[in-house]
Formats: structure tokens, sequence, C-alpha cells
């Protein structure tokens, strides 16, 4: 107690230290405790659900990917011999139109579940009931269970909805519940509305070829993942046996639904995150100790002091760190506020499914995860000199005058060990946050191989329960293309199942006629889309031979197929591809290639896509329910929005226009994150740059106090102002240079984890290596300048002065 | 034994006043200094504690400006110049021996003695035969690679000596050489000196003690800043029989 009296006491008395040191270490902490409340957020508290390391998710396995959703047939037959799992839901994200008496109709998002996906989760609605498993049955399934924010926003929270009844895709559902706001995962199933039962249709028991079935399911108490995973070997092994045709190589696979839900590449991002404020705070940790351990030596001799009077080497060392750990635990509190404020700027710039605005808590992990790092940073700036100033014999430090027990050579070590870590550690941020933010623009403005510019676009949905038919679908595509290309202002219209923007979502095997047969599943992958004939002019992706889709194509004429380059390169390597014959493995239907077009690139996706190649089928010969419309315009695209609207109103008045938007915004909104990251990394490289600049200046200056003696001798011997100035620049040069060296490596490194984060981006190459290296150096020679240029200034009488 | 002092000025002071001031309080430490120093010459600077050898030898070494006054350097008025030259000017004229000896601690014995040559920008091969002699002249040729805190008191200063050697300059400043080293070394720093004395040296030593001072040939005597007593010491008298 009395060391921790002591503690303040001492620190009262140099103010001005104790305010930098907590200054720096709490914006230290802050961007530490920030970036990890993210992590947090996003990598350990995905899922928010009671002993959520219970939930997994089952997925397909192909030779290209290892995330496909089962097809119904199979996910049933899992269902069924499977006994890992207390219980096990399928499920799909859908969007349906919610008309309400008195309103325009409005795409709303959800979840399509099997009844005991609540039984999974562990979340039951706390108003009315959960589903019966009876409701899986067709025609028992028109009942729905709302999600808590749609009851308080739709509703106002009333508890008499249960049993009232509510327009879904122009169909009457029952509301027979309300889920609690602890249902909502957003980073898990998008910002879910309500969930309604999954049908199982006669026909789902025997199709076993295309595939839209999620699965998630609960573990057994006492049953690991392995012991699931080994059951599912079995059940896969079995059905690959039993169903050749459609199973081929795939596999089944479990993993938590916590990774499950967390792309690659944002895992490693948010990590990177975590790597580098810690780095910023190792920077400022680093200072601290600098700092410290001069303040130790300078009360050197009041150790030996101590010492002589018989205080052991850790009643010397109490004192310092007790110190050091109150400042890191001022720090610490002064970084939670910082980091609670930075919270709440990130998470209104952050976009989770599109939508912005995402509460970052700072939640009991994140406190303690800030109290550890403090506490940690106490320890890890002030044991150092602590141990070193314990050392100080008493006789050198009671010696009258004796020079140089200011500074041992054990300390002088030490500081320059930290300096050159900050300078390497500087390097790092300021590399990563420039690779990133010069890929992020080479990103934005890359060539996708189509034209985002001049985009109009927006989502529609037909109701299967009133689009039953292909013919039915046709129609209303027709109709709609007709009335769209007939808007002042819109040059081209086109209808398509997914743009190039994330992914075209449907990915199919495909063989090529007359080729030698491949193995069932080992087939090429091609992603595939469904579009309408004015698709590629819409996009402007450029036709490289043969034809787009005629007008006139008609659902029962040649089947056709484009495919892009890499496609035709692939299968007919040095061949004419038009008129060549592909088919998909999961349809007998042979398809004859009219067209080749370049590839269409994912506009905002990071990752690198599992195939290159790409096949588009006509919409009229494949029918598809949900839609995006787009449209180009030599208008501003927004300003379509309600004459889109009020087409789509007119031809069917329960349907909504989902997030109707300019292409470029739509882009750009989802590129967001990726700019808020960059922002980030910048702060990071900022404050890791300024903190060891400082660093440097004051180790620089330090060293120069301490000789300033020789400095006057050195000037009473003749040394020129230059010769001055060059003796220090040259201390902070060799510093600067080992820094470098050692901080080379390291920027590799981070740049190698940043491209495997995101293959997509291209990362500057060796110019900005020299560019940083540079800017680093100014930097560091500002900081030694200023030392050097007072140390120039030294008045060489010093040397005739006795001690 | 007067053939060096040939009667040449190289120091001459006229009227050289200091004044200090601090925090409103003015020290005058100097007030209106004459002194003319010859060439090869070994005057010594005498008085109380605080009388103001130390700031004249530092107005002689050009480490510091009079207030007031003239000081001819080898007939050359040194008011004025610039820092740079004023550099260049101690660099070659002048060779400094300090109390607390001033070795710098990262440097080796013979790097030390070095350092001034290399300021000159002195091509290395001449530089090497000058610390060399320079070593060998205060017999510390063979501690050449020790750093200074391997060196005892003593021979700390003697390779001090053998720093303000090394450049061959016009007079030897040296404030109170002895006074960190006991009475032997002090002795033999002494003998030192006054062997470059005979060879032609002009020294210029401040110090405290009688016994010391007698080495010298010529003694100045200051007090409050004045001048008060010049006198042609004993042995001063001994020799010039
Ligand atoms: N930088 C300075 N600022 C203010 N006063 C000074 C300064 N340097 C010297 N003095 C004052 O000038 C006077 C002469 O000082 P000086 O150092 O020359 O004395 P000294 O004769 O060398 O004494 P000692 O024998 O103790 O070394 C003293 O009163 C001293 O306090
Ligand atoms: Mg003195």
């Amino acid at each position: 107690m009395s060391n921790l009296r002591l503690a303040f006491r001492t620190l009262s008395k140099s103010p001005g230290f104790a305010i930098v040191a907590m200054l720096t270490l709490g914006l230290g902490i802050a961007l530490s405790t920030s970036a990890f409340s993210l992590a947090n957020i996003f990598l350990l508290r995905t899922v928010p659900y009671p002993n959520s390391d219970r939930i997994v998710r089952l997925f397909r396995t192909t030779p290209q990917t290892r995330n496909a959703p089962m097809a119904p047939a199979n996910a049933l037959d899992v269902r069924t011999a499977s006994t890992s799992y207390a219980s096990l839901a399928f499920f799909y994200q859908d969007a349906a139109s919610l008309a309400e008496p008195g309103q325009p109709a409005q795409q709303v998002f959800g979840l399509t579940a099997s009844p005991a996906i609540f039984s999974v989760l562990g979340v039951q609605p706390f108003l009315g009931r959960s589903f019966t498993p009876k409701e899986e049955q067709p025609g028992k399934s028109k009942v729905i269970i709302l999600a808590h924010r749609t009851w308080m926003r739709r509703f106002g929270g009333d508890p008499s909805v249960v049993n009232q009844q509510l327009r879904l895709d122009g169909d009457t559902y029952t509301i027979v519940g309300v889920l609690p706001a602890s249902f909502d995962a957003p980073l898990v199933w998008g910002k879910v509305e309500f969930v309604r039962p999954l049908t199982i249709e006669k026909h789902f028991l025997t199709l076993r070829n295309n595939a839209w079935f999620n699965t998630v399911a609960r573990l057994k108490e006492g049953v690991g993942p392995g012991q699931a995973q080994g059951e599912l070997n079995t059940i896969a092994s079995r059905l690959a046996k039993d169903f050749p045709q459609d199973i081929g190589a795939d596999g089944l696979r479990i993993t938590d639904l916590a990774s499950a839900s967390m792309d690659d590449t944002t895992r490693i991002i948010l990590w990177l995150m975590v790597a580098l404020s810690g780095m910023v705070l190792l920077i400022a940790c680093a200072n601290l100790a600098s700092l410290q351990l001069a303040r130790a030596f300078g009360r050197s001799r009041e150790y030996a002091l101590r010492s002589a009077l018989g205080a052991g080497r850790g009643n010397l060392m109490a004192p310092l760190l007790v110190e050091s750990l109150v400042l890191a635990l001022g720090g610490g509190a002064l970084g939670i506020l910082l980091a609670a404020w930075s919270n709440e700027l990130i998470g209104r710039n952050v976009n989770i499914g599109s939508e912005p605005g995402f509460a970052i808590p700072i939640d009991g992990h994140v406190l303690v995860f800030a109290l550890l790092v403090a506490l940690i940073s106490g320890l890890a700036f002030g044991l150092a000199p602590a141990w070193l100033a314990s050392r100080t014999p008493a006789s050198e430090s009671l010696k009258e005058g004796s020079r140089g027990s200011t500074a041992g050579p054990s300390s002088q070590r030490l500081k320059a060990a930290l300096i050159i870590g900050e300078i390497a550690a500087a390097l790092v941020l300021v590399g990563v946050a420039t690779s990133f933010g010069v890929a992020v623009k080479k990103f934005l403005h890359r060539d996708v191989g189509w034209n985002t510019e001049g985009l109009f676009t927006g989502n529609i949905a037909l109701p299967w329960n009133r689009y039953t038919d292909d013919a039915r679908c046709r129609d209303f595509h027709r109709t709609l293309l007709d009335r769209l290309s007939a808007l002042p202002g819109v040059d081209h219209a086109a209808l398509a199942d997914s743009l190039p923007v994330y992914a075209y979502n449907i990915r199919r095997n495909l063989v090529a006629a007359g080729q030698a047969p491949v193995p069932r599943g080992q087939e090429p992958l091609a992603q595939t889309a469904a579009v309408s004939p004015d698709y590629f002019a819409t996009l402007q992706i450029p036709l490289e031979q043969g034809r787009f889709f005629a007008a006139s194509l008609k659902p029962e004429g040649p089947a056709e197929v484009v495919v892009n380059a890499a496609l035709a390169r692939r299968m007919w390597p040095g061949e004419n591809p038009i008129g060549k014959r592909l088919r998909f493995v999961d349809n007998n239907q042979w398809l004859e290639v009219v067209g080749v077009v370049g590839e269409a690139r994912m506009a905002v996706n990071l990752s690198e896509p599992d195939t290159h190649l790409q096949a588009y089928r006509p919409l009229v010969q494949e029918p598809k329910h949900y839609l995006a419309i787009v449209l180009r315009t030599s208008l501003s695209p927004e300003s379509l929005a309600p004459a889109v609207r009020q087409i789509v109103a007119a031809l069917d008045a329960d349907m909504p226009v989902a997030q109707p938007a300019s292409l470029r915004t739509w882009i750009e909104v989802n590129l967001a994150n990726l700019n808020l990251v960059a922002a980030n990394l910048a702060t990071f490289a900022f404050m890791g740059l300024l903190i060891s600049a400082l660093g440097l200046y004051g180790v620089i200056s330090q060293l120069t106090m301490q000789r300033t003696r020789d400095i006057g001798v050195r000037m009473a011997l003749g040394a020129q102002y230059g010769d001055i100035i060059g003796l220090i620049l040259h201390e902070g040069a060799t510093l600067l240079a080992i820094g470098l060296v050692v901080g080379v490596p390291a920027y590799f490194a981070a740049n190698f984890v940043l491209h495997r984060a995101m293959p997509e981006m291209a990362l500057p190459g060796w110019w900005l290596l020299g560019v940083n290296l540079v800017a680093l150096s100014a930097v560091a020679f500002t900081a030694c300048w200023l030392p050097a240029r007072r140390a120039a200034r030294t008045d060489p009488v010093v040397a005739l002065r006795a001690e | 034994m007067n053939t060096e002092t040939n009667g040449q000025s190289l120091i001459k002071l006229e009227g050289v006043t200091k004044v200090f001031l601090t925090d409103e309080v003015e020290t005058h430490a100097l007030s209106g200094i004459h002194l003319d120093i010859l060439k090869g010459e070994y005057v010594s600077i005498a008085g109380p504690s605080g009388c103001g050898k130390s700031t004249l030898l530092s107005i002689l070494g050009l480490l510091d400006t009079p207030t007031d006054g003239q000081y001819v350097l080898n007939s050359r008025p040194v008011q004025g110049l610039s820092l740079a030259e004023r550099a260049r000017i101690r660099n070659r004229e002048i060779g400094f021996i300090f109390q607390s000896f001033n070795l710098i601690g990262d440097l080796t014995v013979y790097e030390n003695v070095d350092l001034p040559l290399t300021y000159r920008g002195m091509p290395a091969a001449e530089r090497k035969q000058r610390v060399n002699e320079a070593l060998e002249k205060v017999g510390m040729a063979h501690r050449a690679k020790h750093l200074p805190s391997q060196l005892s008191g003593g021979q700390q200063q003697r390779v001090a000596v053998a720093r303000a050697l090394a450049g061959y300059p016009s007079v030897l400043l040296a404030d109170e050489p002895t006074g960190n080293l006991d009475s032997k070394n002090g002795d033999a720093v002494m003998e030192l000196l006054e062997n470059l004395h005979k060879t032609g040296s002009t020294i210029v030593m401040v110090t405290h003690d009688h016994r010391f001072a007698r080495h010298a040939v010529r003694s100045v005597h200051l007090f409050d800043g004045r001048v008060v007593e010049e006198s042609a010491t004993t042995k001063e008298a001994e020799m010039s029989l």
C-alpha cells in the first residue's frame, strides 16, 4: 500500500510524464480494445445462442467447394440416419413481399426453416408458440413467427398479434408467435424479420440433383464434432453407393456455426487489425519503457542508497513497478472510454447485409481484454526498467560524480533494442495501411469486364404460390421487360437471377458432348446465371464470338447457352466453341453454345472465385422467381426508382421492388466496410508512426543530453556544427537502418497475410516499399534532427566545467 | 633556454572583460585584462577560486567570447569571427587539457587522439603518424587500443595531453590539469608539460597549486577578475641564469 501511495506521490511530482504516459497508453489501449471488440462481436460472439459451441452446420463438399447446400432428399436421409444431434433443422434465407391493407407492398427478409430450428438454436418464441412438427407437411405451413423487431416496428409491440393474420406473398398466414430479441444474429442469418416453416413437399423425398437445403444442428451432449463427422462420412459413402449418379464425389462435412458464418477474408482482416493495433500498443509500451528507464536511472543514487540501507531486489523493483501499473490502469480507463467512442463511430459506418449500422458493444469480454492488456502493458514497460534500476550496485552510485552511472550499457542496449523494434513495427503498420489503401483504390477502379456505371438495379421476388408454373413466370418477365424498355431514358433493360456484384449464386458442374467422361463430381464447375436477351448489352459484357440470345428465342426452341472465354478455352482448347454442346450434370438436356463473352468479374468480392468459368442460360428456358432488374440509362439511375416501382405494381400490386438503387451506390455500400478497414489501418499507421517518431526523438535527445559534455569536448577540439549534427544523425541513422532491416521481412509477412485474405485485390509491389522506406526515414530524420541541432548548439565551455 | 621565446607575440589581450548575466545578476568574471603571451612561453595563471581563471582560459581558447576588449591570436583579431571559423582555429591553433581529462568514453585511446585530426580532414596516413608520435611522446603508445575507462587517471590525462599535442597547436591551454590526480601522477603530468615546453610548445596553465605554478616560467595572478601580479617564477629565474 505504501508503494501505491509512493507511486501517486512520485507521479504527481512529474505530472508531464504521467499525462504523456497515460495518453500514449490510452490511445494504444483504445485501438487494441476497439479492434478486439470488432473481433469479439464478429468472430467470437457471432452466435449469441446458449451453448453455441454445440451448434453446427452440415455442408456438402465437392471437389470445388466446401460449403455447398444439400439436395432435399439427401438432407432428409442425413436427418433420418444420424444419431449425433439433439435436433437438426433445414433452412434457407428467403425474401417475401409483405402487403398489409392500405400500405404498399414491401419486400421483407426472412428465414424458411424446419420447425426444429428453435430447439437447435435454443431460443423459443416468448409470445405464442413455436412451430409443431406437423407444420412441416404440405398444406399445414401457413403459419409465421415474427422477429422481435418486426413485432415492435409493425405491430407496436402489441401482445395481441398472436393469431392475427398477415398477408405474405399474397397468401394469408397466421401469426403464431413472436421471437425474443436474443434470436437476432445478423452475422449468421442477416436481418431476419420472420420465420416460416419449410414445407417438405412430396417430391422432395426423391429430389437429389438440385441442392438448396442448408442444415444446422445441435450436437447431443457428449457427442464431439469428430464423432459426428465420422457418422457423416459413413452416411455420405452410403449415399454415394446408393445414388452414384447424383452424389458422385460429393462428401459431407461438419463445422461450427460461428466459423461457417464468417468468411476467411473478414476473419483474417479482423485478426490482422487486432494484431496491428497490438503493435501500436507495443510501440507505446516501448516508448514508456524508455521513459521509465531514463527516470529510473535519474534516481539511481536513490536506489543505491536504498540498497545500501538493506533493500532487497523486490523492494527496489516494487515502487517502479507499482508506478507503471498505476499508469497502465489509468491508461486503460482512458483507453476504454476512447474505444467506446471509436466503436460508436465504427458501428455507425459498418455495413451488415448491406445495411449500415451495427452495435459494437464493450461487453464483459472486451472489458476483461482491456484490463488484461493494460496490466500486461504495465508489466511490459515497467519490468525491464525496474529490473535494470534495481541492479545498480550500491557502491557505484554513491561514488561522487561518477560518470556513466546514469546510463549503464545494458540500459543503453535496451533502449536501442526498443527503438529498433518500434521502427520495425512502424514500418509494418505503415506498410499494411498503405498497401491496403492503394489496393482498395485499385480494387475500386479495376476493370471488372463490364460497366458498373449508369446502371439501375432493384430486386423482385415472384411468390411461388401465385407464379406456380414456368408459363406464368415467363409472361410476367416478358411484360415487365417490355414496359421497362419503353421507359424514357432507358437504353437497355434486363432481368437476371443474379448479378456479378458479389457472386453468380448458382454454381453447376458441366460436361461437354463428345469428350471422355469425367468421374462424377470432378467435372469443371461454372458460375451460372439465367438472363434475359439484353443482359449482356445492359451490363456491357463484350461479345467475343457468335451472338447473344435472340429476343425471339422460344422456351421449347433449341436449348442455348452463352459461355465466357475461360469456359470455352477450358472445354474446347484451340477449337471454335460455337455450335459445341454442353450439359449441366444436374440436367439431361444438351445445350448449344451460341456465343462467347468476356468474363464478368465480381465487383465487390475480395475472395478469389472458386471458378472463373461462366455460363449463361436464357431466362425463357430457365424461368426464375427471384430476379434482379438492371437498366442501363443515361439518366441518374436512382431517378428511375419510382417509375420502376409503378411498373411492377401495375403488374402485381403485391410485389415490391427491393433495394432500388444505382448499382454504383450499391457497390459502394458493399465496399464501405473496406474503406472503414482502410481508415482503421491508416489510424494505426499514423499513431504507430507518430509514437515511434516521438520515441526516437526521446531516445536521441536523451543520448545527446547524456553526452553534452562529450559534445562540448568535441567542439573544444574543433568539431564544426556539421560534425556534431552528423554525429547525432549517424546514431539515429544506425537505429533506423537496423529497424528497417528487421522490419522489411515483417513487412513482407504482413503483406503476404493481406494477399491471402484478399486474393482479388492487387497489392502494390516494390515501389510502395521504397516509398514507405523513404517516408519512414524522413520522419525518423526529422525526429533526430531536432536533438542534433540542439546538440550542435552546445556551448563548448561545458568542456571546461568540472563536474 | 629562452631561444624559443623569440619575442614574437602569440596572444595579446587588451582590456578584455567578461560579464555573466544570470537572473538579473551581473557577475564580472573578468574586468579589463591586459595580457601578452609570447611564442614558447610557459605561463601559469593562479588565483583564488572564482577569480576568473577558467573564464580567461575559455576566452583564450575561443570557447567563449569576451564581453568587451580585444583579443589578437597569432596577430589576427579573433572577435567577430563566425562559429565555424572559431571552431577551425580551435582545431588548428589550440590544444586543450582539462582537469577532468574529458576523454570520450566510447572511443579508444587512439581514436581520442585521432579525433581533432579527423575534424581537420587530414589524410589517414598522416593522421596515423601524428597520433602515434603523440602517444609515444606521452608514453601511452602501448595502450592505444584501450578505452579510457580501462586507464588510470594519470594515464587518461597523458592521453589527453597527447590529444592536445597531435595537431601541433600554437598553444596548449590547460585548466588545472592535475586537479583530479594524486601528487605522484600530478608530478608526472607536470614533467610532461615541462618537457613539451622545452621542445618549444607555448603553454598556458591554470593552477591553484603553488608547487606546480613553479614549473612555469611566468606566473600571472588574478584576483576578482583582474591581473594583480605578474612575476617570473623562481624557476624561471633559475633557468635564465
Ligand atoms: N556561465 C556562467 N554564468 C554565470 N556566471 C559565471 C559563469 N561562468 C563563470 N561564472 C562566474 O564567473 C566567476 C569566475 O568563474 P571562473 O570559473 O572563471 O572561476 P575560477 O577562477 O576558474 O574558479 P575555480 O578556481 O573555482 O575553478 C565566478 O564568480 C563564476 O561564478
Ligand atoms: Mg576554474
